[in-house]
This record gives structure tokens, C-alpha cells and sequence, in this order.
């Protein structure tokens, strides 16, 4: 071909359609420019900070950390459903898009901390070495100097049930300060920093270490693991002394004088036990804002699951084999069939309209939240997913296979039946023994999607374990629970306790929720 | 205006007096607070027949509330094996804050009763031995 060919308007012409189609179909792809508008959805709230508002008549913008109390939606339909009531709302927050691993404070100067207890001491300035002075000056048992205003905070094992905080500070003693103390509520240090030893460590406490440094100084360590989500169980004390009592317990003889140099704090935060994968430090200015530099940040809401709801008292009109999509940070969940009435349409605590029990704390932190009135493509779900995942959701929840098959009626001195004409269970008590149906669920924890109705009985309930009296959930006969199960291992039990004899259950389905990375 | 958590529990016989105290300081939008039921657990032999069942003792609300609200209120906090009330309520600026709805005398019975705490909602329900 000649050049003056290829530059014909004809092959000009060609070679732009040629490269529009490449980029439509890289675009198609990669879901670029693509959003939930292109499903011309019902409704499209999406918990992005341009569409929050702090208050219900949209002209506040909503603040990390803050409630929200409405949104725009995003559908252009104009449905809203904003919360007046301030304590029900979700939270703002926002984290790096990968997760929330090792977190440290902004402030990290011993300068900065604040003193709190019964007694109290000063800051100096820091000496050439970059140690700050603390000095106690009023006596007291609970001297105590609380390191920073505000603490990484334990919402970050919201996930994973437990979190590993790690303290590490350079110490010295001066004068007759030889013991310090280091404590909070998830327990107890304490140091001996004339012979470099441990003199006490709390049972919580799992590692604890002193390593002297030069001039006297040492660097001192501790590591517990906990589920304490509050402020309280992160803040950590300090307390110095010339004596010690016994125990965690300084004495306050000859304390007030004591003197201790700091530096260097090193606070961390690890959502698992594994120390040997560093990866880099995180800040936190409260517990629901954490940033990462270099890491875009994913804005999510933040639902309590005990009575923060929104959208709350939203119109929508009926929906006959539509879609509910939930793009949590956790996963993504797609209600297909997704049947409403039409009316007010509300989402939280624990679910939406005619949704299971508890799928909005499967879904974690919420990204965005869709409703349609018809039924969604396998492209467009895959876009979905696609789409859930570049805004932060670790992708699609999936549901297991039925397991109802595999019933079986060990450990129940009461006597049930499968009545397969009346698709049912029929539940006998025997004596003062409670009868029940139980599933063998696998070994491993898991949650589950259960739909059940118990159609007549009394004392009736769920229980996970023979063993685990706590474990009871006790039911009333209603037309039909809609529920996510945590189930630990063991039986997935079924039980009749009550007066009358006989209870009569029908297990409509039973199928694992399979988490983005679980195997099925 | 800053925001600040609480959880705050009201025992179930005061919850309607509570909600006309709410709705008269606060404004008739915080007429759905307290609408989450805590219970507390039911006991249970061996044989699994329930000994005492459980009943609903209080009515929560839990997140954010306005500051200045929250410093009238009284705030209790858990020392390991009860609350103990460190901050008393000011009575006076809440019969304020209500236009004289309620008086001192209706008051304290209510907020004595009351667990307010600045802990997440299930931290203070498992220190209590409640749930939801």
C-alpha cells in the first residue's frame, strides 16, 4: 500500500472505526467507563462522600466520622429516604484500598500525650537524643500518662474477630525510677529498667521483650491479641515508680520526682498473627479514617447492625422478579428474584426489605447499594462484579449447594420424622427431652442461608452445638425466617423444647454463603 | 457541630418516658430512638428446657449523637465488674433543653436506671450479659 494511499479519507475512515472498536472492546473489558446506571436502575445509592449529606434536608455534606443522614440517588429516579434519627444512621468512613492492615497514629511524639488517672505528671522537651522527660508530680497508684487523644482503633478486626496490637517505645530511667508499668485493659507490663527485666506480664499479654539500647536505655515491646473494639482497649497507660507493690500494682512511695525519658513510640496494628509479611504503615486519624500514602482510598458506610437504617422509609414501586445488588467490602451480594410489594423500602440494621437476616454484615462496609425491577443479564452481572471490585468489594458472594438432603436426628432423645407428603418435619418430645432435626454441617465455620418456618409448635429455636447451651436462638412460629446462620463446627440443630409435644418444621433451604477466597 | 458515640440504654418501663424526653429536647425526628429491644439470656437445664426465658430489660440506641447533647447526659463506665457512673447528668440544662417537659423528680429515676457509655453497642451488651 502507498502512503498516499493509506492516507486516503476512505482508509482514514477505516482506521478510525477500526480504533474505536479496539478501545470499545478494551473498554468493555476492563469495565471502564461503565456504571450501575447503565441497568437504568430503580434506585442507585452509592456512599461516595459528593452524594452524603449530614443532615436529612441534603445540604450539609456528610464528614468522616460522622452520620449519614441522606444521599442522593444516583438513579436520577429522585428516591431517597433520608434518617432523622441520629443514632440510627451509618457511619462515614474511609480506608486504603487494600484493607486495613498495620495502622499507626499520626502523631508519635510523647510530647503529644495526654495525661489521664488519679495522679499526675509533666512533658518536658525533648533532650538531644530525641528523648521527651516525663515527670510525675502528683502521686497516685493510677499515675498514668495515656499515650495520644486518639488510638487505632479495634474496628479494624470487624473482619477477622480479634486484632494483634503492638506498642514498642525506647525507655530510660533516671534517679530512682526503676519500674514502669505499661497497661491497659487487655492487660499489663511490668519492667524493671534497672536489670532489663520482666517483673510481671498480664495472662493477655503474649509477648512482652526488653532489649537494652546504649547509655542505659532499652527498647520495650508488648503484643496482645484482642476483640476489643473500643477506644479503651487500645489506649495504653503508663505508670513509673522507684517501688513496685507486686503484680501489675506500683507502688506511689517516693514517686512523686520519678522521673522517665521516652521516645520513639511505635504503635501497630495486624489483623492476623503473621509478623513475618511487613507491609506498610497505615494512618489513623480516628477509627474510620485510615489512609495509606500512595493508596487510593475506598469511602464505604458503616452499619452498626443494631439499629442504624438508610435508606429509611424509601418509596419504591413493586418489584416482581427484580435484583437487590449490595456491594460490601466483604463481597457482593445479588438477590436475584427479588420480589416487593411497593411502599416504603428501607435498608438496616442487619437487612433490607423481604432480605436474610444478617446478609449486610456479610457484605461488610457498604460501597454502594442498587435495586431493580427486573432481572440482570450475565454480562451485566459480570460488569457488576467487575465494577464491585474496582471500587474496593473483594468480590462476588456465591451460595453453596442445598444441604438439607443430609438431615439426620443424632444426639436427640425426642423422636423426629420426615413427613416427605407434607414436605416437613414432624418434632416429638420425649419425656422432658427436647426433640430436633439436625444437619451435619462440614467442619470447618462457615455461614449459611437458611429459610425456614416453623408451622406450629413452642420453645422452638436454632442451635449450633449440643454442648453450647448459649447457642440458642429461640424462635416463634411466624411464616418464614429468612436468615444467615454463623455455623461453627458441628450439627446445625433444630430444636422443640417447649409445651406441647409435638412441633412441625418445614426447612424450605440451606445452602452455604461462599465469601470471596473461601473454597467452596 | 461535633458528633460523638454513645450507646445509651433505658430499661423497658422507662422507655416511653424516655422517648417524650427525647422527642421534646431533641425534636420530633428522634422520635425513633430506643426502638432496638435488648434481652436478656434464658437458662437452660442440661436436657435443653428452658428454665427462665429470656425478656426484653432495655430499649438501645447506639451511634452518633450531637456533643453538646451528649454532655448533659450522665456517662457510666465499666471498671470489670459493673458500670460505675463517672459523669452525673445536668439536670437542669436537660429540663431546659426539654421546655420544662419534665421535671427533676420524673427525671433521675430514669437516668439512674439508664447505662450510657461511650463503648461500642456490643461491648456494653456482653459486659451486661444482654443481647439483641
Amino acid at each position: 500500500m502507498k502512503f498516499t494511499e493509506w492516507g486516503s479519507k476512505r482508509q482514514k475512515s477505516w482506521y478510525r472505526q477500526m480504533r474505536r472498536k479496539e478501545r470499545k472492546e478494551y473498554q468493555d473489558r476492563n469495565n471502564i467507563g461503565w456504571d450501575l446506571n447503565a441497568l437504568f436502575p430503580t434506585a442507585w445509592w452509592s456512599f461516595q462522600p459528593d452524594h452524603l449529606y449530614a443532615d436529612v434536608d441534603k445540604t450539609v455534606p456528610a464528614t468522616i466520622g460522622g452520620g449519614i443522614a441522606s444521599f442522593d440517588d444516583l438513579s436520577g429516579n429522585g428516591v431517597t429516604g433520608p434518617q432523622p434519627v441520629s443514632t440510627a444512621r451509618p457511619i462515614l468512613g474511609r480506608v486504603p484500598r487494600t484493607g486495613r492492615r498495620n495502622a499507626i497514629l499520626g502523631t508519635e511524639s510523647p510530647e503529644t500525650w495526654n495525661q489521664s488517672g488519679t495522679g499526675a505528671c509533666s512533658v518536658g522537651e525533648k533532650d538531644p537524643e530525641g528523648f521527651s522527660l516525663l515527670t510525675i508530680t502528683e502521686a497516685g497508684i493510677s499515675s498514668v500518662i495515656s499515650p495520644h487523644t486518639q488510638y487505632p482503633m479495634g474496628q479494624a478486626n470487624a473482619n477477622t474477630g480479634e486484632i494483634t496490637l503492638i506498642r514498642s517505645y525506647e525507655v530510660r530511667a533516671i534517679g530512682n525510677t526503676r519500674y514502669l508499668r505499661i497497661g491497659n485493659v487487655a492487660g499489663s507490663v511490668v519492667f524493671d529498667l534497672q536489670a532489663g527485666t520482666v517483673v510481671y506480664q498480664g495472662a493477655q499479654v503474649f509477648y512482652v521483650d526488653i532489649l537494652p539500647l546504649q547509655n542505659g536505655a532499652y527498647r520495650v515491646e508488648t503484643r496482645v491479641t484482642t476483640t476489643d473494639t473500643s477506644n479503651s482497649g487500645l489506649l495504653q497507660h503508663f505508670n513509673w515508680s522507684p517501688n513496685w507493690v507486686s503484680g501489675t500494682y506500683l507502688s506511689d512511695e517516693d514517686q512523686v520526682g520519678s522521673e522517665l525519658y521516652v521516645r520513639n513510640p511505635v504503635y501497630w496494628i495486624e489483623n492476623s498473627l503473621n509478623y513475618s509479611d511487613p507491609v506498610p504503615y497505615q494512618r489513623v486519624t480516628t477509627a474510620y479514617d485510615v489512609t495509606e500514602a500512595g493508596v487510593p482510598s475506598v469511602y464505604y458506610a458503616r452499619y452498626d447492625s443494631a439499629d442504624d437504617v438508610l435508606p429509611h422509609n424509601a418509596t419504591l414501586p413493586a418489584i416482581t422478579d427484580g435484583t437487590v445488588i449490595l456491594i460490601g467490602r466483604n463481597g457482593i451480594w445479588i438477590d436475584e428474584g427479588y420480589s416487593f410489594a411497593g411502599g416504603n423500602w428501607s435498608f438496616g440494621p442487619t437487612t433490607y426489605a423481604n432480605g436474610p437476616d444478617g446478609i449486610i454484615g456479610v457484605a461488610g462496609d457498604m460501597l454502594d447499594l442498587v435495586v431493580l425491577d427486573r432481572p440482570l443479564t450475565a454480562d451485566e452481572r459480570d460488569r457488576v462484579v467487575a465494577y464491585g471490585v474496582k471500587r474496593g468489594s473483594a468480590g462476588l458472594i456465591t451460595i453453596g449447594p442445598e444441604e438439607k438432603q443430609n438431615y439426620l436426628f443424632p444426639g436427640a432423645p425426642g423422636m423426629a420424622e420426615y413427613i416427605s407428603g407434607g414436605d416437613y418435619f414432624r418434632i416429638e418430645r420425649s419425656g422432658s427431652s427436647i426433640g430436633m432435626v439436625s444437619y451435619e454441617i462440614e467442619p470447618t465455620p462457615a455461614l449459611y442461608l437458611a429459610q425456614y418456618e416453623w408451622l406450629s409448635g413452642a420453645g422452638l429455636g436454632v442451635r449450633n452445638n449440643a454442648s453450647v447451651m448459649s447457642g440458642y436462638e429461640v424462635d416463634t412460629v411466624d411464616p418464614l425466617r429468612n436468615v444467615v446462620l454463623s455455623i461453627a463446627p458441628g450439627p446445625l440443630r433444630f430444636y422443640h423444647g417447649g409445651t406441647p409435644t409435638e412441633s412441625t418444621l418445614r426447612v424450605i433451604t440451606l445452602r452455604r454463603l461462599i465469601l470471596p477466597g473461601e473454597t467452596p | 457541630m461535633t458528633q460523638i458515640h454513645r450507646t445509651l440504654l433505658i430499661v423497658t418501663t422507662y422507655r416511653d418516658a424516655a422517648l417524650q424526653l427525647i422527642v421534646a429536647a431533641a425534636g420530633e425526628g428522634q422520635a425513633g430512638m430506643l426502638q432496638t429491644p435488648v434481652q436478656t439470656s434464658a437458662t437452660y437445664d442440661e436436657e435443653g428446657n428452658e428454665l427462665t426465658p429470656s425478656e426484653v430489660s432495655h430499649y438501645m440506641s447506639t451511634g452518633n449523637i450531637l456533643e453538646p447533647f451528649a454532655a448533659l447526659l450522665p456517662l457510666d463506665e465499666w471498671d470489670g465488674e459493673q458500670y460505675v457512673r463517672t459523669r452525673e447528668p445536668d439536670y437542669e440544662a436537660i429540663i431546659a433543653a426539654s421546655g420544662g417537659a419534665v421535671t427533676q423528680e420524673q427525671l433521675e429515676p430514669i437516668l439512674a436506671a439508664a447505662v450510657i457509655t461511650t463503648e461500642e453497642w456490643k461491648i456494653t451488651l456482653n459486659n451486661l450479659g444482654l443481647s439483641i
